[in-house]
């Protein structure tokens, strides 16, 4: 069984296109989030291996999140997105990559998995 | 400006007139067969008299004294006409000869006004009048010829053959006269040490003078008179007595124009209040320049509606001090001021509109200083309005980039990567190039997109603070920087955007012109200021006026009141200074 991941982002279409193009490369899409409180709760509820967070949600950031995250007793891996750059910002906040919305495939997010 | 004197032609005149009057009386001296030192002595006091009068006339017109010594000049010749040839003329030089005495007499205390100020001067000028009235009558009436000057007329009106009463009057009056003399001398040295500055520049002549003449009556009268004197001796005692009388006249007018020097310390004072002098100390200014330590200015507040002294506290105006006057200082109709000072400033009415100038203009200033801060802070706070309205504009554009056009964009990449990764195995290698490209092409321009909207405002700096928005510039930075960050808490978001772009700038800079080896960037915030640096080891000669890109940096930092420095010398390298508060005032 492939890796579980929970896709953060508030919007629909992005989710919908991320979740064809994982699972299309053995990912299994376990639950998808608009916002930080839901994807907290997703993260919480649904224990997923690799959380693929936008930074940019409508109640917060999604940095902030990731670090939230990361104190819980069982921390998903986190991967951050954003059409801007944040590769130090998720470094800092304990993500283990970032990956640019316009790259984003089933192959990049292994690769990104692996380099870690 | 001076009031022109009324009746112009009357000093002419008085000059024609009171010549004529001197050359008849040393026509009666010469008659009597008078040296010329006497001649001399006689005629000149006289006449400094009248020019003295005539000068305070042309000066102060309304000052009073003027005519004490005009009429002074005239009695003073009265007696010359003991010489006459005719026995009612001679009658009347020697009962009215002395009246000069009380016109100089009046003068002096009442210098500079020309008013009798206290109460003891006026009797002491009462004293004269009566002591001179008094010795008019004797001689008129109770004279004996031949006396012990072996001079005078018959006594014509009474039958009188015993001169005690005479002699006894004469006795009083010399006593009397020399008594009331030092006595105005004494009333002159008490309001000389009662004087601030201006006052004694004014009295001291004439104290000066007035000390002289006391003590040369007292010697006249109390020594001279009635003693076997030789002439040898004698007529040097008038001689000094005489000149004495001319030097009191010569000070009343040296002391008004020594005055005039004081107009001068203010005119230096009103230079001074145009480069810098704090309006709150114009009143110790103006006593300094003064040299009236007592200068009280009282400014007017409206919201009082009275004078207010230096604590703002509201003060009623002081009255029937004596040797004080009130200056009211009025501007466009409303009150302005109020200037308690010595009462001698007021016989210079040009010191008096300098110093009411001086006040004016220190008023404009302050509200014009005022006014041009105020409008400075509105045109501050307008700019920093305009820069925080520009930064929600760019901010608004970059999330509608990142919402709209870059997600759209990213939307269709995935699509199309989506698609690639759906195409059967049997597809046009002609069309997986096709799309393969396009899903390129989309890369690049989201790309594009994003320094854009980088450019017009990094979401970083909104999302993340001004620490990581530095890092984020310094990592996409083609050459090698050294980063310096201390940056303890947040600052607001225009001190950020103003600290961001011009780190941006700098750097953009650096990589475009330096050709520089090592740059280094330091944000450190300490003491409530944010210090950021850029600094590089390039070829330096950068112009903070050369382009717009500095300058508008310059302006926005200025906009939230920081300061930008630029230090480029030619082949020195370049270091960028920016100095931000860490919060808006």
């Amino acid at each position: 069984m492939g890796r579980t991941v929970l896709i953060v982002d508030d919007q629909s279409e992005f989710r919908l296109l991320a979740r064809e193009l994982l699972e299309a490369d053995g990912f299994v899409v376990v639950g998808e989030a608009g916002d930080v409180q839901g994807a907290l709760g997703a993260a919480r509820d649904l224990r997923p291996d690799v959380v693929l967070l936008d930074v940019r949600l409508p109640d917060g950031s999604g940095v902030d999140a990731a670090r939230t995250m990361q104190t819980g007793p069982a921390p998903p891996v986190v991967v951050l997105t954003s059409t801007a750059d944040y590769t130090d910002e998720a470094r800092q906040c304990g993500a283990t990559g970032f990956i640019p919305k316009g790259l984003l495939s089933g192959p990049v997010l292994r690769a990104v998995l692996e380099a870690a | 400006m001076k009031p022109a004197p009324r009746l112009p032609w009357l000093p002419w005149l008085l000059v024609a007139v009171g010549i004529t009057w001197a050359w008849l009386a040393t026509r009666q001296q010469q008659r009597a067969g008078r040296p010329l030192t006497f001649l001399v002595s006689d005629v000149v006091p006289g006449l400094v008299m009248i020019a003295a009068g005539l000068l305070i006339r042309s000066r102060r017109p309304q000052n009073r004294c003027w005519w004490l010594l005009v009429a002074a000049s005239f009695a003073w010749y009265v007696g010359d006409f003991e010489h006459s040839t005719n026995d009612d003329v001679v009658l009347g030089a020697f009962a009215f000869g002395g009246w000069y005495g009380l016109f100089l007499g009046w003068a002096v205390p009442a210098f500079p006004s020309g008013r009798l100020q206290h109460h003891r001067d006026k009797v002491l000028v009462a004293a004269l009048f009566a002591l001179l009235a008094a010795r008019s009558v004797s001689r008129v009436f109770l004279h004996v010829r031949p006396d012990f000057a072996g001079y005078g007329v018959e006594n014509r009106f009474l039958p009188i053959s015993d001169d005690r009463w005479w002699r006894m009057v004469e006795d009083v009056f010399a006593w009397g006269y020399a008594a009331t003399m030092l006595g105005l001398l004494v009333s002159v040295a008490d309001r000389w040490l009662r004087s601030s500055r201006p006052g004694r520049r004014m009295v001291s002549p004439a104290l000066s003078a007035a000390t002289a003449l006391a003590a040369a009556v007292a010697y006249e009268y109390a020594i001279g008179w009635n003693a076997d004197v030789p002439v040898a001796t004698g007529l040097p005692i008038y001689y000094v007595v005489w000149w004495a009388y001319a030097a009191v006249a010569l000070a009343l007018v040296i002391g008004l124009l020594r005055l005039r020097g004081t107009r001068s310390a203010v005119v230096d004072l009103v230079a001074e209040l145009g480069h810098d002098a704090p309006p709150a100390r114009l009143g110790d200014a103006l006593g300094r320049a003064l040299g009236d330590a007592s200068l009280t200015l009282l400014p007017w507040s409206a919201a009082a509606e009275s004078y207010v002294d230096d604590r703002a506290r509201p003060v009623q105006l002081p009255v029937d001090q004596p040797n004080r006057a009130i200056t009211r200082i009025e501007r466009r109709g409303g009150p302005v001021a109020a200037l308690v000072h010595d009462i001698a400033l007021l016989e210079d009415p040009g010191l008096v509109n300098a110093i009411v100038a001086a006040v004016r203009l220190t008023v404009d200033n302050e509200q014009l200083q005022a006014e041009i801060e105020t409008q400075l802070a509105e045109v501050a706070a307008s700019r920093s309005r305009i820069v925080a309205a520009g930064d929600a504009e760019r901010r608004r554009i970059e999330r509608d980039l990142h919402d709209g056009a870059q997600q759209r964009l990213v939307t269709i990449a995935l699509a199309l990567r989506l698609a690639e990764t759906r195409l059967d195995g049997d597809a046009s290698p002609r069309v997986r190039a096709v799309l393969s490209q396009a899903v390129q092409d989309l890369g690049d321009a989201i790309d594009e997109l994003r320094n854009l909207a980088r450019g017009i405002h990094p979401a970083i700096l909104s999302e993340s603070g001004l620490g990581a928005a530095i890092e984020s510039l310094v990592s996409r930075s083609p050459l090698p920087v050294r980063l310096d960050i201390d940056l303890a808490d947040e600052p607001s978001s225009a001190i950020a955007a103003a600290a961001y772009f011009a780190v941006s700038e700098a750097l953009t800079n650096v990589v475009k012109h330096a050709n520089a080896q090592d740059v280094t960037v330091r944000a450190v915030a300490s003491d409530g200021m944010i210090r950021v640096e850029v600094i590089d080891d390039g070829d330096g000669g950068a112009n903070a006026h050369g382009g717009s890109g500095l300058r508008g940096v310059a302006d926005r930092v200025a906009s939230v009141g920081g300061t930008l420095r630029l230090h480029s010398p030619a082949a020195g390298g370049t270091r960028v200074e920016v100095e931000l508060p860490c919060a808006l005032s």
